[in-house]
């Protein structure tokens, strides 16, 4: 078991001041993170959205892309590259400077999220003591991006794409928060490194200590609240192509409209990676002795984009919610159900601090 | 002066011009919508320079309630009161005589500002910082300061239901 706690930021930054002056160690490790982000979200999308034609067109009795190298595994880069070789079209009459900042801002936003995923016990970027918050908090940022892409089109799909967007991610955020907090008094702690090693071990020997056990309802509203924070199906409104045309996109093409997809699939991913982090027992899982070092980034890897493929199938089976029932869903139903969650935790963390269990199973 | 040290000048001075630059393209833009992204850049900076003074539960409450909140309210307001062309929606901007109020004041709490800064002893608390600030924070409201707490909460309750009861009177009339 390595050292608990383990943080990338201070060990990398001690062994890059052996060769260079500390406030250039400081520089290099914060673009090199940068940099090891953007090489991540890039990879993640090139398998994500192979993933997601796979399964998609498995599900609709099609087979998916399967001529562009074996399995239709190159069809991503393939696309990639056509975007890259797009015309760059800016329309006449859009605000040019919002216009080209949009997909910037939202890609950012996203980007930063990925700082505080414990990816292993040693490889977390930076484990901020309020790594849960900092997550939320750009998660929301993110939703600035679609509102200036969105305002700066000048078309009203557009913008009222955007507005929804935002309404959508405000609105959600509240029960999504609450449902976090279940989590977070468990573990009495908002560092995601700290979350995950508050659940280690096993409960009568085969039971493993995560937390969706004890918080089944905390883990289903903050899914679903996930699902609208990142507009995914069924709560796709934002792009609601029936309605919209493609809502706050619709007006971009080529490598910025990439961006914005880019950004679609890394949060997607993100949501899931943090829900395995609070629910899911993040790294923890059975260690060989084989590369022993890489397999809490397996079981990492394999539960978000488990999560990820749960989402894809939600993608294809679902309908589109009509924006009032999402708003009444979201206020009537999961922010009540939320407060209730927080009731339960407290009961929870109450009995676990009294002992009795413990004493119960004798573990 | 050591390198961690001039790192930390350096990030002072890059969110202060953040802040400064922003705060100026609040006032400056002529187009709102301007107005509030540099507001926004203004507040990332605010965030910044907390991290940079390692208060991050401040730092993330910056984001979190000042753009993720306030920021967007501004900007939603915006835009359901959107006109065809935005140039020229910031009004005030080219008024001379407000240009010159301004000014005044500015160099009124600029002069007092600089005074305090050179001539004022600074103290330096010996008092060493609590490990764990966000735990210390939480604790510290749940018990010594749980009224003012629960007094801004009750407040807060009280704006809410005022907001959904003009909202209900809106649709009563339709």
């Amino acid at each position: 078991m390595p050292e608990k706690g383990l943080n990338a930021y201070p060990a990398v930054v001690e062994w890059l001041g052996g060769f260079v002056p500390n406030w250039l160690a400081e520089v290099l490790y914060r673009v090199g993170a940068g940099v090891l982000i953007c090489i991540l979200i890039a990879t993640l999308a090139l398998v994500l959205v192979w993933m997601l034609r796979k399964v998609i067109g498995h599900m609709q009795c099609r087979l998916g892309p399967r001529v562009t190298g074996p399995f239709g595994l190159l069809q991503t880069a393939a696309d990639a590259l056509k975007l890259l070789q797009k015309e760059d079209i800016i329309p006449a009459n859009v605000d040019k400077l919002l216009f080209i900042l949009a997909p910037y801002v939202t890609f950012f936003s996203t980007g930063m999220i990925f700082m505080v995923l414990p990816l292993s016990p040693t490889w977390i970027l930076n484990d901020l003591d309020v790594g849960v918050l900092f997550f939320v908090a750009f998660g929301s940022l993110a939703s600035f991006g679609l509102l200036m892409g969105g305002f700066s089109s000048y078309n009203k799909y557009s913008m009222v794409g955007g507005m929804r967007s935002v309404a959508q991610v405000v609105s959600y955020e509240v029960p999504m928060v609450l449902a976090l907090l279940g989590a977070v008094m468990l573990a009495g702690s908002l560092s995601t490194q700290q979350i995950v090693l508050q659940q280690e071990g096993l409960w009568l020997g085969f039971i493993p200590k995560w937390f969706i056990f004890l918080q089944p309802l905390g883990f289903a509203i903050y899914f679903l609240c996930g699902l609208a924070e990142t507009s995914q199906t069924p709560f796709d409104l934002p792009e609601g192509e029936s309605e919209l045309g493609a809502g706050f996109n619709t007006e971009y093409s080529g490598m910025r409209w990439g961006l914005f997809f880019l950004a679609e699939f890394a949060n997607a991913f993100a949501i899931s990676a943090m829900a395995t982090t609070l629910f899911l027992g993040g790294w923890h899982g059975p260690v060989f002795s084989f590369l022993p070092w890489l397999w809490p980034f397996v079981w990492f890897m394999a539960k978000a984009v488990a999560l990820t493929f749960c989402m894809m199938w939600i993608r294809s089976t679902w309908l589109r919610f009509r924006i009032d029932q999402m708003m009444d869903f979201g206020w009537k139903v999961l922010v009540p159900l939320s407060l209730l969650n927080i009731f339960i935790s407290a009961g929870e963390v109450a009995i676990i601090r009294s002992g009795i269990i413990a004493r119960l199973i004798g573990g | 002066m050591d390198g961690a040290q001039t790192g930390a000048y350096a990030a002072f001075g890059a969110m202060t011009a953040l802040v400064i630059g922003g705060g100026l393209g609040v006032v400056f833009f002529r187009n709102i919508f301007y107005a509030a992204t540099s507001m926004v850049l203004c507040f990332l900076g605010v965030a910044g320079i907390y991290f940079s003074l390692q208060a991050n539960f401040l730092a993330v409450m910056q984001v979190l309630i000042y753009i993720g909140a306030v920021a967007i309210m501004i900007v939603f307001a915006i835009m359901l009161t959107r006109r065809s062309q935005m140039v020229d929606t910031n009004r005030f901007v080219r008024s001379l005589s407000q240009l010159a109020i301004a000014l005044a004041a500015v160099t009124c709490i600029g002069i007092i500002l600089i005074e305090l800064a050179i001539f004022a002893p600074w103290q330096i608390s010996g008092k060493v910082p609590a490990p764990d600030i966000t735990r210390f924070l939480g604790e510290a409201m749940m018990s010594r300061f749980a009224i003012p707490f629960e007094i801004a909460a009750v407040l807060l309750l009280v704006a809410l239901i005022g907001a959904v009861m003009i909202a209900l009177e809106e649709v009563r009339k339709s």
